[in-house]
């Protein structure tokens, strides 16, 4: 299947380098429910209509260019272990964005994102900016959680909401570009930890965690 | 829920301690089909950390344990503040706060304050550091799984020393620009640790064949160190006391000294949101490799049988389901005693303490993230190892720290260490002015020492100790190194795992239709 990134998410090519901020994102939601979907269509133009569960990559980078601001995602996928409720807390710790994703043709995702959204507002920090995406919307005709139910809660909460389609692509560049947007990218925001906390690496100079060049 | 739990793994690990989550990142790492539970609803065992609601959940638990199954005892918390804070106070101290930016007062902080606040808090039932050039961080970075976790440097090591605390000059820049010592002093003292640094493993055992049955006190002594070195040396840097083998305490030496300047100005890290996470992070990596996570599912029985062609598998049963493995890697708290062979020997248990604080034991400019090694204070002490963190690593909220005690049992956990808690804290619960910060709260509590390395009984099984008392996590990385290597024989420990960047464009080539994973390599159905 050929790449297919649209404008919003492609990477900065030769452009004179703008401010670049990195931060990391994190997607919860049912198994099943394509988050998986969503980022490989995100960061790789791809789908896969038979999609194993995730294996060896559940961490995956893309860039979003905004127009003074290069935005880094660090994405991490769930790794199947909110499979039997065993998410490890270190999954939201530092985490800036969150996507929680249902699938519209399943009630049962939906209560289980509320439940997620929950868990977000109560163990992630409190700046953490999340969107609830309805997936598979190429199914429509399935759907069992209205468009307005949804658009209500994430109203209600906070949230930014859009349904979206992994397989068309519909609203997949979009959703992030809207977190991308919703972000702080003030001085210092985007370091992966607040203010000198870091990543090891194995040279001996640290690694710049912080966002500005 | 989980009643669609496949039952038939290659590696089934019970129990996500640090050694049981090493072990299990390591197996799925080389492909093994893994299962990973734990009986609990949460990750690491003794190893974990709390926020301050789990804690209380925690303590409550152990209370109602007295068969002391969860191998910690003695357990004693205490307020040192008042349940509420008292409104028109709290008004007053407002206003002084606009007044002087430079110097805002004290919050006074009551325990309602705690509980709203439970979340900013991560307590440690294990606290450890990490020395910059050991095994652990060595691991981290070697298998890639470092990028799933943030450190911070300890910004100084302390000692008491004289009846106060001094920080003890680590590199050489801290050797010559420190005022604690003479010109003389710090030639000699520079001179011992180059040459300590400079020992390989034959040269040293070849320098010291003398030295054998003398202590490293002995040994600082006749290479002329005056009380202050002998001091810094054997106490802060070799973390030893006077009984110390000559031996060990040089080795002890060299491991500070060739992990300093590596990432900070001491050879520390300390892990971001504390010690909890590492295990964790392990965990992550195995899910990440197809491994399957299931936590709050107990156990209730382990045995064997055999299968066609001769061959013994381990069986549990959990949750009317029997679960099959070839290899079981179970923690010596969750495992069944009657599996255990020998019984481990005597040995000494572990007290230690917890307490908040509404300062750091030594002011600094910048939030400062201490280890303070304390001498014994007196002669049939042992050494207790102090850590400070402070909001900037995810324990606690701004204006709190939380200091962490760890020392060799002797009486019991408040006995042994409460005395020396009082040299550096304001322990009164009371508002009278004190150099030292106030103790809003502690814990004490002793935990059985597990961590003597065990083997069961039955083959197949493979037991996991629990935490030492040691101030790094070098022994729990060395066996889980040991037993991954009983179950993979050959197999490499913990290859590096690839980078997204590379993931991507290797299937950006290949179009498949997989994702990273062989046709023969497949899960088992679920």
């Amino acid at each position: 299947m050929a790449t297919n990134r649209s404008g919003a998410a492609q990477r900065p090519n030769g452009a004179p380098q703008t401010k670049v901020c990195q931060f990391k994102l994190v997607l919860l939601g049912e198994s099943a429910v394509g988050k998986s979907s969503l980022v490989l269509r995100f960061v790789k133009g791809q789908f896969h209509e038979y999609q194993e569960s995730t294996i060896g990559a559940a961490f995956l980078t893309q860039t979003v260019c905004l127009d003074d601001t290069t935005v880094k995602f660090e994405i991490w996928d769930t790794a199947g272990q909110e499979r039997y409720h065993s998410l490890a807390p270190m999954y939201y710790r530092g985490a800036q964005a969150a996507i929680v994703v249902y699938d519209i043709t399943n009630q049962d995702t939906f209560g289980r994102a509320k439940n997620w959204v929950k868990e977000l507002q109560r163990q992630a920090s409190p700046s953490i900016v999340i969107a609830l995406a309805g997936n598979k919307s190429d199914l429509a005709a399935k759907r069992m959680v209205e468009f307005e139910e949804a658009q209500a809660y994430a109203d209600e909460n906070g949230l930014l909401f859009m349904e979206t389609s992994a397989k068309t692509a519909m609203n997949v560049n979009d959703i992030f570009l809207a977190i991308a947007n919703k972000l702080p990218k003030s001085e210092g925001a985007g370091a992966a930890g607040a203010g000198g906390a870091r990543r090891l690496a194995d040279g001996e100079q640290p690694r710049p965690s912080s966002c500005c060049k | 829920m989980d009643d669609d739990l496949p039952t038939d793994f290659q590696v089934i690990v019970v129990g996500t301690g640090m050694v049981e989550s090493i072990v299990a990142a390591a197996c799925s790492r080389i492909g093994k089909n893994v299962l990973h539970l734990d009986l609990s609803d949460h990750y690491g065992g003794l190893w974990a950390s709390y926020n301050f609601d789990g804690l209380q959940k925690f303590i409550k638990e152990v209370n109602s344990d007295p068969k002391r199954d969860l191998q910690v005892y003695n357990l004693c918390e205490k307020w040192y503040i008042e349940k509420e804070s008292p409104e028109a106070k709290d008004g007053g101290d407002e206003n002084k706060t606009d007044d002087s930016k430079a110097e805002p007062a004290k919050k006074t902080w009551s325990q309602s304050d705690f509980t709203a606040e439970y979340r900013k808090f991560n307590i440690d039932m294990t606290p450890k550091l990490l020395f910059s050039r050991g095994p652990l961080v060595e691991l981290l970075i070697s298998s890639n799984i470092a990028r799933y976790a943030e450190f911070r440097c300890v910004t100084r090591v302390l000692t008491w020393l004289n009846n106060r605390l001094m920080p003890v000059p680590c590199s050489r820049a801290d050797v010559f620009a420190t005022e604690a010592v003479t010109t003389v002093e710090k030639r000699m003292l520079m001179k011992m640790l180059t040459s300590i640094v400079g020992y390989n493993e034959d040269e040293m055992n070849n320098e010291f064949k003398d030295w054998n049955d003398k202590t490293f006190q002995d040994y600082l002594k006749h290479k002329g160190l005056t009380p202050n070195l002998i001091h810094y040396v054997l106490f802060a840097i070799a973390g030893g006391n006077n009984n110390m083998p000559c031996l060990e305490g040089v080795k002890e030496c060299k491991k500070f000294l060739m992990s300093l300047g590596r990432y900070g100005n001491t050879p520390f890290l300390w892990p971001m949101y504390g010690s909890g996470e590492l295990p964790q992070c392990f965990c992550r990596l195995c899910a990440v490799f197809g491994g399957v996570y299931c936590l709050n599912r107990p156990i209730d029985k382990v045995g064997t049988k055999t299968v066609d062609e001769g061959k013994t598998v381990v069986t549990i049963e959990s949750k009317a389901k029997t679960l099959n493995c070839d290899h079981l890697v179970i923690g010596i708290n969750e495992c069944p005693k009657e599996l255990i062979s020998p019984e481990p020997a005597e040995s000494c248990d572990i007290s230690k303490a917890v307490f908040i604080t509404n300062g750091s034991i030594m002011a600094s400019e910048k939030e400062p993230l201490s280890l303070l090694r304390f001498p014994p204070l007196a002669d049939d002490d042992k050494a207790v190892t102090v850590l400070e963190v402070g909001p900037a690593t995810g324990s606690c909220p701004k204006g709190l720290f939380v200091v962490y005690f760890i020392a060799s049992k002797s009486k019991d956990a408040e006995t042994d260490l409460k005395p020396y808690a009082e040299r550096i804290f304001d322990m009164s619960g009371g508002d009278a002015e004190s150099d030292k910060p106030k103790c809003l709260w502690s814990l004490f509590y002793n935990v059985k020492d597990t961590s003597a390395p065990v083997s069961s009984v039955v083959e197949g099984v493979h037991v996991c100790s629990g935490p030492d008392a040691g101030l790094d996590f070098d022994r729990a990385v060395e066996q889980a190194e040991q037993i991954f290597k009983k179950i993979c024989p050959g197999e490499e420990f913990l290859p590096r795992a690839p980078d997204p960047e590379e993931i991507v464009f290797e299937d950006d080539v290949t179009h498949g239709p997989e994702f990273q994973r062989d046709h023969d390599d497949d899960e088992p159905k679920e």
